[in-house]
């Protein structure tokens, strides 16, 4: 702490900004880590239970079991559009009930798949950009903090007139731990970014994946001519 | 949007006191290991001659050296006994038969006295170079033999006082261990300790007067009093010997 406390002010400025962003950075990666990790468990899960449950409305009442997955909003979104259409079907007074592929009722549930798919990214996605200014931004606050360290270590060289090793040394010492804590916090952060990316453009496939699925399945048992 | 799907999503205010103590454990295994620098490099070693002598001490304080074992002031110089020579009376030594030089005798006179005369001023010249000589001799012996009694510089010093030379001595000494320990962080360190110094030359107390508070610096100070202690002759005057001194990045001064 000592080294710290010798730093000036705007170093010491630079040097809380940079930890306030590792401290955020580190939040966010440990949170991402747990809602991937949970999202794709439970994705998994839920897609075992989906293929063995034939019945839709089951398996709308067991969708809090995986409430982390995903594909369970896809698929409550795609359910209550379903029933919404099936309803408007019996209060017509059609002939036969069920969903018209002529009326766009296909395309209503898509839509609202579509819709559901964008939130649940927006979700997955949230805090990343974080993590994206922290890595391209720390290592330039750090580089500022050590170019003012060093024009300051050069000040105070020039005011007492010795320029031997040991009053230079101090100074840019102190001066280059602002860069060396930028590169601290920007590094994690820019390898989470990139991790956090592609595993949530599997997720994104998945969910494109279960789309499809579900109109699929829509189409073949719910659809009329 | 979906009420169906309840998920408890809390955000990051379960992972923020986590990445806390992330980033302490991290700072403490820093720090534990000694990880964040600390030290200046060393300095390689500058030589210097001390221009102290000891143990004699300052003019003005008194010289170390007892009356007994005082050099004996130098031997008086007797001026050399003039030489009382009259010249030389020609006349008596001449033959005194012959009247044939005692024609030229007037003119002979005149030059016998012009003689007499230089010769009674370089006489007088001579005389004149003793007494000066002697006198001089005279106030170097007064001096040698006042010194000798422990009476010069301040009234009443024996001689023996250990002045500001032996404090310049050590001064030189905590100088060569600084040089060698010197680290710190703030731009203008500075800190004051009274050393008292036993009469086997350790150093019996350390007391800090005054400091900026670098810890980093304190502990180079201490480490350069430790050092340099191994080097402490014993003070002059037999007994302790206290004095202040001041420590700042640019080297080691007297109070």
């Amino acid at each position: 702490m000592a080294f710290f406390a010798g730093t000036g002010l705007v170093v010491k400025l630079v040097l809380f900004i940079l930890l306030y962003f590792s401290v955020v950075s580190w939040a966010i990666i440990f949170y991402k880590l747990l809602q991937v990790y949970k999202a794709n468990n439970e994705s998994n899960r839920f897609m075992d239970f989906f293929w063995k449950t034939k019945k839709f409305e089951s398996i709308n009442s067991q969708l809090d079991r995986y409430a982390n997955s995903p594909l369970t909003v896809l698929f409550s979104e795609g359910y209550s559009e379903l029933k919404k259409l099936m309803e408007q079907g019996e209060t017509s007074h059609a002939p036969e009930s069920g969903v018209s592929t002529d009326l766009g009722g296909i395309d209503n549930i898509a839509r609202a798949l579509r819709r559901a798919t964008t939130s649940e990214i927006t979700r997955l996605e949230k805090y990343l950009t974080f993590l994206a200014t922290t890595g391209s931004t720390a290592p330039f606050i750090g580089l500022f903090g050590t170019v003012w360290g060093i024009m300051t270590a050069f000040k105070g060289i020039g005011e007492t007139g010795s320029a031997s090793l040991a009053v230079v040394a101090p100074g840019i010492a102190e001066a280059l731990i602002a860069t060396a804590i930028g590169l601290v916090a920007a590094i994690p952060a820019v390898m989470g970014y990139n991790h956090f990316q592609n595993k949530i453009k599997v997720l994104i496939g998945e969910m494109d994946n279960f789309s499809t699925e579900f109109l699929n399945i829509v189409q073949r048992t719910f659809a009329k001519k | 949007m979906n009420p169906s799907v309840k998920r408890n999503d809390k955000g990051l205010l379960p992972t923020l006191p986590v990445s806390l103590i992330f980033h302490l454990a991290i700072y403490g295994l820093f720090a534990w290991f000694h990880f964040f620098p600390s030290a200046p490099v060393t300095e390689a070693p500058v030589y210097y001659v001390d221009v102290v002598n000891l143990p004699v001490a300052s003019p003005q304080q008194g010289s170390p050296s007892a009356a007994g074992t005082a050099p004996s002031p130098p031997p008086a110089v007797k001026p050399p006994a003039p030489e009382m020579k009259l010249p030389a009376k020609e006349s008596g030594q001449k033959p005194a038969g012959k009247p044939a030089k005692a024609a030229t005798t007037p003119t002979r006179t005149a030059e016998e006295s012009s003689k007499e005369f230089e010769d009674r001023l370089a006489r007088l010249q001579q005389s004149s170079d003793a007494r000066h000589e002697a006198a001089a001799m005279d106030a170097i012996r007064k001096k040698a033999a006042v010194r000798g009694k422990g009476q010069a510089g301040i009234p009443g010093g024996t001689g023996h006082e250990s002045g500001s030379d032996y404090a310049s001595y050590i001064r030189s000494r905590l100088v060569d261990a600084f040089k060698t320990t010197i680290a710190y962080q703030d731009k203008t360190p500075r800190m004051t300790v009274i050393l008292t110094i036993d009469k086997n030359g350790r150093v019996l107390k350390r007391r800090t007067e005054s400091s900026t508070g670098d810890r980093l610096f304190e502990d180079a100070v201490n480490r350069a009093i430790v050092k340099a202690e191994r080097e402490f002759r014993p003070p002059p005057n037999g007994g302790s010997f206290e004095y202040g001194f001041i420590f700042t990045a640019q080297g080691v001064g007297k109070q």
